[in-house]
This record gives C-alpha cells, structure tokens and sequence, in this order.
C-alpha cells in the first residue's frame, strides 16, 4: 500500500487553477521529486498535503487515512513533516530551541505540570538530548546555541530540516532545500537526505529547482506545468519526455 | 543536576526573601508609612497585571487590549463574594481568577482560532461593554461603584501573588509549553506545521494570563474600598499595555522592572499633575527612541549562581 496517495487532487484560487486533477503515489522508503517551472504549483502542493490549505476538490490519503481536512498540526502528529521554501524558523530563538519546539509531539506531561514545574525534568533533559542528536546528526552541533537568524542561508535551510526530523515523521516533505546553498553545500546536502532517508527510515519528497540534485538523488520524478502532472517516471525518462524538455529543461539538460 | 539546579535558584530565593524582610520590617519599625505601603500595593498589583499581560502579548504575540477588563471581573467577583456573601480572602481570590479565566475562554474561544488583529479588536469591544454593563447593574452599585469595607488586602497577600503570578508564569515558559507559545509568536504556520495545537495554546495562554489578572482585580478590590466601572476602563488597559511595552514584550524581569519604575514615576510626581503626564510620556518617548525593544528587550536579569560546594581558595557566596 502506498504511503501517500493523491486522488485527483485540484486547488483553484479564484479563476486560477493552479493544480489540476493531481495523482501522487508515493510507496514507503520512496525518494520521488516534484519538478516544474516557475508557478507550476508546486508549493500548492504541498500545502494541500500538509494541511494549510484545504484542496478544492480531491483527497490526500496518508498512511491509509483520509487526511484532506484534517488542520496541519495533526497532520504533523501523524507523521509528515515540511520544510518551507521561504524559510519559517523562530528567527529570535537559538537553534536548539528550535529544535526542542519541534519535539511537541513527544511532550507527555500536563498543562498543571508544567506550571507547578512537577517532575518535567527528566522529560526535558530528554528533549534537549534528542535535540542536540539531532543537530550533530545535520552538523549542527556547534551552532546549537545561536540565534537562528544569525545562520547562513544554507544553515537555516538545514534547521528546518533538522526542525522536521524532530517531528519524527514517516514522510519528509521538502520545498526546494538547496535554494541558496552552493554547489559544495548542496553537494553535501545530496548526501545528507540520502542518510537520513536510509538512518531513519522515511520517505521523502522533494521540490527542487536544481537539476543536478533532483536527477542525482530521486528515483522517481514528477513533472508539474500549470498545475498539470505532465511527465511521470525514472529520471532517465523523465529526462527524455519531449513534453518535459519543452516545457521546462530547455537545453540546460540534454 | 539537582544541585546546579538549587544553586542557580538560591540567589532568587534569598532576594525575595530578603525584599519582604526588608519591606516587612522597615514597616513594623514605621519607616514606612501608609502612604508608602499602599503605593508598594499599587506596585505588586501593578507587576502582576503586567507580567501576566506579558505572557498574551509578549511571549504568545497574541495582541489583547481588554486586560483591565479580566481585572474588573475579578474586582467585581471579589467584592461580590465578600460583601454578600462573606467568603475568606483565599477562596475569594481563587474564585476572581477562575471567574476571569472563564470569561478569557468565552472571549478568546472565537477570537483566537483566527489569526491575525481580531483579538485586539474583541477585546477592546469587550472592555466596553463590561464597562456599561456594570454601569447599569445596580446590585453592584452601578455607575458610583460597590462599596468593599473589608481591607484584606495587606502587604503581605499582594507579595505572595505577585512572586506566585511570576513563578507560574516562568514555569509554564520554561516549560514545552510554554515553548510552543512563543513558537506561535515567532511564526504561527511554522508552529502548526511542527505539530501544535495553535489555538489551543492561545488560548491555554489568555486564560493564564487573564486568570492573574483577576487574581490582580480582586487584590485591587480589597485594597481600595471601592471598585467603580470608570477605574476599569480602556485608559487602564493601555497602562498595562505600556508596561509590558517599556519592560520589553517577552522579558518578565522587564514588566517587573517597568512595573515598578511607572508606579515610582506617577508616585514621586503627583504633586504636579501636569508635569507628571508631560514627564511621563517624555520618558516614554525617550525609552522607545533609544531602546525599541524595551527595558529588557525580550532578555531576562540573571543571578549568578551561588555554589554551594566549598573549594579550596574560594568562598562560599562568590559567583
């Protein structure tokens, strides 16, 4: 059965139909990418998926539940988690705290709890050393205590990467991770998606602009254009689909 | 741990112990007068209503505007418990914050499930009709205002509420809920996406927040002898506001601190009331041009820790 499934998922916004008719399979331990130009709806997307916007008409199926009108943060709760292409970190935090946000999933003890400051010590230091796993895993480590708006642009692209992992989902979701890294930074974050994928056993799907990082990495690919799924399949046939050198790749990949 | 954890607390304790030893007894000695003491009121009453402020507007970035509102309530509450129907002070306190509590999630309930201004906007609206209501409720004494001939509010309450209002407030942000509150203010989306309830812990916050600043209501109530719908009217919700402002939205310490400076600056110029509303707002201007975060910005004061352990060469007490 498939992890993620999309029935003819379509998002108008007023006259616009920014996502058509769209069908996504995506099987358990898949690394897929969604491709497409510039306004092909791509980020639309992944918001249906991820709750903060509710399709017009369509169904998002996760795991085996009808997930389409559940609000975002369960969601969250039932294991698939985003980045954001225009990166959403709590800027004036430090990067662990970050982190330790992003553990809410796993906090167990109670509103009164937590005001009377009733055994949530070890519960904490839990958290904290999960978070600090985390970072060394992405790192981060060094960079733990520092405010998040401080980072580097890749940095930051990272955190809300380590940000996600911390939800511990089955589905990872990212919206374009390589925007504004290097070519050495993305080279290394090529590897780095591939170990978390095999390290903590999730899936991934991927929105990229960068060619090199899609191609290299995702085993199967989707191709979007006006909010129409025109290419689907191997890099290698993707990569030979007319419609989709046409409409996208141009000469830049031949 | 353990003791890193009391060693970093200990400086805390002992400078509250201490400000109430000194307050206590520099008042049984008669150095400190009435006058003196019902302005040390004014500022416990002042910082709980801040630092409880604070925790809706500063930490959780929700912009509420009815604050004065939660604390006629528990005025109201207060002084309706003990003039007809005689409840001790302790039960009348926890009942003011719990009929303030209820109102925060009637009120907030609706409001925070969206986002954006409609929380400022409801409970301005709030505010004013709270104001006329109890204008035309005349079991309550209407416009003239419910008469409290039972003073219990002494030193003495209002210090254990203001040190309890700011440890429970601290402990909830130091906590993973606090931490999803101000996860809410820093970026709402980004919050819900990491798997937080976002309306929940708005709301979890408003009723926290308003809870003390019914606690704050019923203190005022049995400190003044008399709660009237004026005193609890839009102007004192904005002075609140100023405080949270001045102290730094997301510092405690910072409404602790503006708490305290507003109540001595409106104190020390009374005498001139002109004057006073000329210097009043001169300082605010001058706070907000060379310090727009506030006082204490959204950083907090720290102690140094007191080591508990001896050492060779060093001294117990020295940080």
């Amino acid at each position: 059965m498939a992890l993620l499934s999309t029935e003819s998922l379509s998002m108008t916004f007023g006259g616009l139909r920014a996502v058509s008719n769209l069908s996504l399979q995506l099987e358990m331990n898949d690394l897929q990418g969604l491709i497409g130009p510039n306004g092909a709806g791509k980020t639309t997307v992944f918001n249906m998926l991820s709750g903060m916007i509710k399709p017009t008409t369509g169904k998002v199926i996760f795991d085996g539940e009808d997930i389409t009108n559940l609000p975002a943060h369960q969601i969250t709760q039932r294991g698939m988690a985003r980045t954001f292409q225009n990166i959403r970190l709590f800027g004036s935090l430090t990067v662990l705290e970050n982190v330790k946000i992003a553990f809410h999933r796993h906090v167990t003890y109670s509103f009164m709890q937590a005001l009377l400051q009733l055994n949530i010590a070890h519960h904490e230091e839990n958290i904290t050393r999960s978070a600090m796993d985390l970072l060394d895993v992405l790192g981060l480590a060094d960079r733990a205590h520092h405010q998040a708006n401080n980072l580097s642009y890749g940095e930051q692209r990272l955190v809300e990467i380590a940000r996600a992992m911390a939800t511990q989902p089955k589905l990872l979701l990212l919206d374009e991770p390589a925007a504004g890294m290097n070519p050495h930074e993305t080279e290394q974050l090529m590897n780095l998606i591939g170990k978390i994928r095999r390290d903590f056993d999730l899936s991934v799907l991927l929105i990229e602009h960068d060619m090199n990082l899609v191609m290299g990495i995702c085993e199967r690919i989707t191709v979007l254009d006006y909010g129409m799924t025109i290419a689907e399949g191997s890099p290698e046939q993707v990569r030979a689909n007319p419609r989709v050198i046409e409409a996208y790749l141009g000469e830049e990949v031949v | 741990m353990r003791q890193e954890l009391i060693e970093r607390r200990l400086p805390w304790l002992i400078l509250t112990v201490g400000v109430y030893l000194v307050i206590s007894v520099t008042s049984a000695l008669g150095i400190l007068n009435d006058y003196h003491m019902i302005n040390i009121i004014t500022i416990g009453i002042s910082i709980i209503l801040g630092v409880s402020l604070n925790l809706i507007n500063g930490f959780t970035g929700q912009f509420s505007l009815g604050h004065a509102g939660f604390m006629a309530v528990g005025a109201y509450t207060g002084a309706i418990l003990t003039m007809k129907f005689g409840f001790p002070f302790p039960a009348t306190l926890l009942c003011g914050g719990l009929a303030a509590a209820v109102v925060g999630l009637v009120i907030g309930l609706p409001t925070l499930r969206l986002r954006g201004d409609y929380l400022a906007i409801a409970t301005l609206g709030f505010g004013e009709i709270l104001r006329v209501l109890f204008i035309n409720w005349s079991y309550v004494g209407g416009a003239g205002g419910m008469v409290v001939t039972q003073r219990y509010t002494n030193f003495h309450w209002v210090y254990a509420m203001t040190v309890l209002t700011i440890i429970v407030i601290r402990n909830w942000l130091q906590s993973a809920h606090g931490r999803a509150c101000v996860a809410i203010r820093e970026d709402e989306i980004a919050a819900s996406s990491m798997g937080i309830n976002t309306t929940l812990y708005k709301v979890a916050a408003f009723i926290l927040g308003s809870f003390f600043a019914g606690v704050a209501g019923v203190l005022y109530a049995h400190a003044y002898y008399i709660v009237t719908p004026a005193s609890f009217g839009f102007l004192k919700s904005v002075e609140i506001l100023i405080i949270v402002v001045l102290g730094g939205m997301g510092s405690i310490s910072g409404s602790v601190l503006a708490a305290i400076a507003i109540t001595l600056v409106s104190v020390i110029f009374t005498p001139w009331p002109y004057l006073r509303m000329i210097l009043y707002s001169l300082a605010l201007i001058i706070v907000m041009v060379y310090r727009p975060g506030g006082l204490m910005g959204v950083k907090e004061i720290q102690l140094p820790a007191l080591s508990l352990k001896k050492k060779e060469g060093q001294q117990v007490g020295t940080p």
